[in-house]
């Protein structure tokens, strides 16, 4: 299914550059300059990682909390 | 008022707490337990039937809010170390508003794992071993619960008071110090209530730990009366009984009992644990902050300069000297309790025993660095205090996490009934936190002296050697920060999924259980030794069956 999904993906994204050669990509282009200067420095990639780990916590106690 | 006589008022004020807890307060006994339990449930209305009343929820609610603080403690203090070299490395937050420097980071960095992890910790190891070596229940679980949500705010309020000290013109931290004592008081009050209905004699971790939660805030109160709170002195004194002197007391207390319990070994030394303690309480404790500015930031005074007196400085650096009898001594009792009658630690790969094993291995050459940085800040010398913060970060996160996390973790399957998720998880996150903490902070502390050196020699220039042995420093320290999260995990998964306590394995063969479960070989003095020993103690072998035997098939 993920395979599926990257594919599918990659196509529509070729697609996109052959059809509408020049043009940003609509919503990807308005979000990304958010995050203009977030990762200028290594630091970020740190955060990332501790992101990960929280966001596994936060997963593993709703999971256990609703499974049976 | 001097140091040492401000310190007798403070040893005359533990002694009378410590017999009035002992002997009750005459005909008024009765009413101030009625009252007490009161205040701590009824009283509080509606909000305490949120929280449940089950037999150990209280310990595990603390636990495991302690381990959960470690990840932010541990990710900001990386974030502090990280802009001591690349100083603008967050400065894409300022579209944010937040500009945080590596000083302001490293410091709330400290109070969020002295307050938040080490602090939860041990309040939540003390709820569990104070009734056990009572023989009783705690007093109040409910109330317990509830103070730890009460904690939980004051740790989130002293974070942002440590970042910003004034929201339209109100000083922050104090409102975090009244949230902190109205919890501690309410834990302080639950503690008593359970040793007053203790059934036998409590042995000293117990009120090791006791007097260590009421020492903090009766340090405060002591120096308040009498008068030295606004001078650079008392300041400087109520910084180290409070902080550093009522946590080592948690400290031991925990580590002593997590020691025995986790290992099976009765306490090697009784008479070093009365040491420890009384040492503890008689002398002035090298770890912690050097300065004294802490304590007017919380209790929103204003800061004095130090300028001790002569007779201060004597008696001053003759009390931080002594205290390192009480950290050897504990430190002696604990290794020694780990080991048993033989050089290896019994149950090496229990969770919490290389914890505690590490802690009690570090406590000392950390306490003499503490020393040497104190002794030098006291003199006015000055010239170790570019070390002090490493020093103090090391202690931190060498000393007191691995202690508190040690503690809770040899005591989790007792209070929460489940066995933490994975032991090989625990042990990586044992090598993780310790090798990550260790490393990332010796190179920094070579950092240190490498910057003071130069400063000495009068160079300007920037050092660029220092700056890259902060780099390797603070990336080796995010070992910890994936320990941290390693230990939550392994607690949380293991409190809802983890093997069911009472059918975990026996951690040895010499358990403190009765019927004894001999495995292998012992001694009739170790059975002896054990809490409940006795002449008549049963002797089973594990391995005892009720299956008639059989010859074997060929």
């Amino acid at each position: 299914m993920l395979a599926m999904g990257f594919v599918s993906t990659m196509v529509f994204l070729i697609l996109y550059g052959i059809l509408f050669p020049s043009s940003d990509l609509p919503v990807i282009s308005s979000v990304l300059p958010v995050f203009d200067g977030v990762f200028d420095s290594g630091i970020w990639f740190f955060i990332l990682g501790a992101m990960i780990g929280v966001f596994a916590i936060l997963g593993t106690m709703l999971t256990e909390a609703t499974s049976e | 008022m001097g140091i040492i006589t401000s310190m007798s008022v403070f040893w005359l004020a533990t002694l009378v707490v410590f017999v009035l807890v002992n002997r009750g307060i005459w005909v008024f006994t009765d009413v101030s337990k009625s009252m007490s339990m009161f205040m701590l449930e009824k009283a509080l209305g509606p909000p305490i039937d949120f929280v449940e009343g089950k037999r150990g929820s209280a310990a595990t609610t603390w636990i495991i809010q302690g381990a959960l603080w470690l990840i932010p403690a541990s990710v900001i203090t990386f974030c502090g170390l990280w802009l001591s070299h690349d100083p603008e490395a967050l400065h894409s937050l300022s579209s944010w508003g937040l500009n945080p420097a590596s000083s302001s980071l490293l410091t709330s960095g400290f109070l969020v794992a002295i307050y938040g992890s080490v602090g939860m910790l041990l309040i939540g190891s003390s709820m569990h071993i104070v009734p056990e070596l009572g023989g009783t229940t705690l007093a109040t679980e409910k109330n317990a619960t509830l103070m730890s949500f009460v904690w939980t705010l004051s740790v989130i309020v002293m974070f942002i008071a440590a970042n910003k000290p004034e929201i339209v013109g109100i000083k922050i931290m104090p409102l975090a110090t009244l949230l902190t004592n109205l919890a501690l008081i309410a834990v302080i009050v639950n503690m008593l209530l359970t040793a007053a209905s203790r059934t036998k004699k409590m042995p000293l971790p117990g009120w090791m730990m006791i007097i260590g939660l009421i020492s903090a805030p009766l340090s405060v109160v002591v120096l308040a009366i009498t008068g030295p709170l606004d001078s650079g002195t008392g300041q400087w004194l109520v910084t180290r009984i409070h902080g550093p002197t009522s946590l080592f007391l948690l400290m031991s207390g925990a580590i002593l009992y997590g020691a025995s319990r986790g290992s099976g070994n009765p306490l090697w030394s009784r008479s070093l644990a009365a040491v420890t303690m009384v040492g503890a309480i008689f002398t002035i404790n090298p770890l912690g902050l050097i300065e004294g500015e802490m304590a007017s930031v919380f209790l929103g005074i204003d800061a004095a300069s130090f300028d001790p007196s002569r007779n201060d400085i004597v008696a001053g650096s003759f009390l931080l000297a002594l205290s390192l009898i009480p950290i050897i001594a504990l430190s002696a009792n604990v290794l020694a309790t780990m080991r048993g009658d033989d050089v290896f630690i019994e149950n090496p790969d229990s969770p919490g025993m290389p914890e505690i094993n590490l802690a009690a291995f570090m406590a000392v050459p950390v306490s003499i660095g503490g020393l040497f940085v104190l002794t030098d800040y006291l003199t006015g010398t000055n010239e170790l205090t570019g070390v002090h913060t490493s020093l103090v970060m090391m202690g931190v996160w060498v000393v007191f996490v691995p202690a508190s996390m040690g503690a809770a973790l040899s005591i989790f399957p007792e209070v929460s009934g489940r066995n933490v998720l994975s032991v090989n998880r625990s042990r990586w996150a044992f090598w993780l936190m310790a090798g990550g903490a260790f490393s990332g902070l010796v190179f920094t502390m070579m950092a240190d002296f490498s910057d003071m050196a130069l400063l000495e020699a009068s160079i300007e220039e920037e050092n660029s050697m220092s700056s890259r042995i902060r780099v390797l420093g603070s990336v080796l320290f995010y070992g910890t920060v994936i320990g941290s999260i390693y230990h939550s995990l392994n607690i949380i998964s293991g409190s809802f999924r983890g093997t069911l306590a009472s059918e975990g394995p026996i951690p040895s063969s010499t358990s403190i259980s009765s019927p004894y479960k001999l495995t292998k070989e012992t001694t009739v003095r170790k059975i002896l030794a054990q809490r409940e020993g006795k002449l008549d103690t049963v002797v089973v072998p594990e391995s005892s069956t009720e299956m008639p035997g059989s010859p074997t098939e060929l």
